[in-house]
């Protein structure tokens, strides 16, 4: 019994010596794989934080869109048919439109030629109109110097002439809220003109 | 006695084993809601709109006679892979307003994004009725209102008529709060 112990201890040794290093081994791999992780989340956090400097901070997914009553509207279609042309950014999958201002205007503005005619279009003209005319946005300092608005069976196209860049940014905005209960949703291009003027387009989806 | 030893040292290496595959994929997420007072995320959208507001701890009051709009922000915890699956953006928002007028009132609001360096910005709008000294609130979801995506990274514009105020921003979002 004595000799059978004197055999087998020494095997034993030797297995536990195998065992602990087997383990040494998993423990080092472990630790240069949660390295190498940290690296690359650190990479992917460093090109966020470039990308974030040099462009806007409001930044949204293309596929956000107006929706309800033109959940599918043909500028929505348009828009993600734009999108599904854009860049895939790495390291945070975000999806962006690719393409200049004029470029997204040509591709709604092509959106908006597809739409039908509507008799009563002409109507809700009239209520944009009105909206355009309220108080508070004629005297908001930021209103526009011409105004032109064309509607369709489910979308309205609105041409706006600005001074300046600043009132071209604001007033879209304050448009676009007041006309809440006409238009679900708007998707708004600044064009910059050569003489200094800021022409804006907003195409907006009707309820 | 030796074993026992190999047996425990081949158990510690599974265990090990298992941990260093397991704990690099393992990511927890947390579904929050936050709210946000509106005198920390609201203000005037132009200077002549600043001047009908007073900017109150529980809500940003027009106390004009006209329309002020206001801009508001919401604080996302992280940007990290914003739109991906462990941080997937908001879902749902809500916006509150309160009608101190003795008659109904309309409240417009808009929900913004842009989709990138500025090129088109969006906006999703919502028009709400407010009941004479009441409350109620605007509410977004990306279910029904962005074709089941959630929103990443909004603002707010809003309408409000006079004797009206605008309370607060509560969201609803999931993020990774780590393994």
């Amino acid at each position: 019994m004595s000799d059978h112990k004197s055999v087998v201890s020494p095997l034993l040794g030797i297995a536990n010596s195998l065992a602990i290093i087997v383990v040494i081994v998993i423990a080092v791999g472990a630790y240069r794989s949660q390295n190498s992780a940290m690296a690359g989340l650190q990479r992917s956090v460093d090109a966020i934080s470039q990308r974030l400097a040099s462009q806007p901070a409001a930044e949204a997914a293309p596929s956000q869109r107006p929706s309800s009553a033109g959940q599918d509207g043909m500028i929505e279609r348009s828009y993600r048919a734009q999108s599904a042309g854009g860049q895939q950014s790495a390291g945070a999958g975000e999806v962006r439109a690719a393409g200049s201002a004029s470029q997204q205007a040509s591709g709604l503005e092509a959106a908006y030629a597809r739409d039908a005619r509507d008799v009563n279009g002409a109507l809700v003209e009239t209520r944009l109109d009105a909206v355009a005319r309220q108080p508070e946005l004629l005297s908001s300092g930021v209103a526009p110097e011409v105004v032109h608005t064309d509607c369709r069976a489910r979308s309205c196209r609105i041409v706006a002439q600005f001074k300046n860049a600043g009132s071209a940014e604001d007033w879209p905005l304050l448009y676009a809220t007041s006309a809440a209960a006409t238009l679900s949703g708007t998707r708004t291009v600044t064009l910059p003109q050569a003489d200094g003027s800021v022409e804006v387009r907003i195409f907006g989806t009707r309820r | 006695m030796n074993h026992f030893s190999v047996r425990a040292s081949a158990f510690a290496a599974t265990v090990a084993m298992f941990g260093a595959i397991s704990s690099p994929a393992m990511a927890v997420t947390q579904s929050l809601r936050t709210f946000d007072a509106a005198a920390g995320s609201c203000q005037g959208a132009l200077p002549n709109f600043e001047g009908l507001l007073r900017k109150r701890p529980m809500a940003v009051a027009n106390e004009g006679t006209s329309t002020a709009f206001v801009s508001c922000s919401v604080h996302m915890p992280s940007i990290f892979n914003v739109g991906g699956a462990t941080n997937p953006g908001m879902d749902q928002v809500w916006l509150g307003f309160r009608n101190r007028s003795a008659a109904a009132v309309t409240v417009n609001c808009s929900l913004v994004t842009s989709n990138g360096a500025g090129v088109a910005s969006l906006t999703i709008a919502k028009s709400v009725s407010v009941p004479a000294g009441g409350f109620t609130e605007a509410f977004w979801s990306g279910a029904a209102d962005n074709g089941g995506t959630n929103f990443r990274l909004p603002a707010f514009s809003c309408a409000l008529p006079p004797s009206t105020d605008i309370t607060h921003v509560v969201y609803n979002y999931t993020m990774d709060v780590g393994a």
